[in-house]
């Protein structure tokens, strides 16, 4: 019998393109934010990165995909968690 | 890979970050195209924000929704445009946290809050690399509007 491990997956969206990932529900947030990050070519200050909710709600990046509330099927927001910019 | 806009894309830009900014406040607008067209800008968006003379920021909100909205579309952002008071540049603001930060999105600051001339002469633009880094593009050669 084959004793595989069930994941389960989330559409990540970044900048109007989608991409699908697996994901264990003890897995960390920041796991699969590093995954996406590396998906989408996001080289630059991972730290300031985050995934997002459609309501607009930030995942803990130390909280497990399950404890941070995301559910199989969800759609979530890969962003930089502050946009802004200036000369100063 | 350059960008390739509709007409009246750099005279709306200049309109609204000069209406917006009131020659006081710096200011931002987002050109966006098709997905499925490389280069290609047909518009542009103007995100809710706060600014001051010599900053912004974009309303947290308004990106979550745009970035759905772009997917809804089939759109992507393929660069910011703001205004900074003085001289344009790259500050290490607009380094770090740029609208979307990775490879082929293009920055583009124009001088004393976009009230002077129309033309990109002034301007300077920047291309996100894949390293991370940014690096200086000649606006005349990669921003082109087509007929």
């Amino acid at each position: 019998m084959d004793t595989a491990i069930l994941k389960d997956t989330v559409t990540i969206t970044y900048n109007g393109s989608d991409k699908i990932f697996h994901y264990g529900p003890d897995e960390k947030v920041r796991s699969v934010l590093d995954r996406a990050l590396s998906e989408f070519h996001v080289t630059a200050n991972p730290h300031l990165m985050g995934l997002f909710t459609e309501a607009n709600v930030e995942l803990p990046d130390d909280s497990t995909m399950s404890a941070a509330g995301v559910k199989p099927g969800e759609l979530l927001v890969l962003r930089q968690s502050t946009v802004r910019g200036g000369r100063n | 890979m350059a960008l390739m806009l509709v007409p009246g894309i750099i005279a709306s830009t200049f309109a609204h970050l000069r209406s917006c900014g009131q020659d006081r406040d710096e200011c931002v607008v987002y050109w966006t195209g098709p997905r499925d067209i490389p280069g290609a800008v047909y518009g542009m968006v103007q995100p809710a924000h706060q600014a001051g003379p010599d900053w912004y920021e974009i309303d947290s909100a308004w990106i979550t929704g745009f970035f759905l909205d772009l997917r809804h579309t089939g759109r992507t952002a393929r660069a910011q445009v703001h205004t900074h008071p003085a001289s344009a540049w790259h500050s290490c603001t607009d380094d770090l946290y740029s609208l979307a930060p990775s490879p082929g999105f293009y920055s583009l600051v124009l001088p004393r809050f976009a009230v002077g001339s129309r033309e990109l002469g002034d301007a300077y633009l920047a291309e996100h690399q894949a390293d991370g880094t940014w690096l200086e593009r000649h606006p005349d050669t990669e921003i082109r509007e087509i007929s």
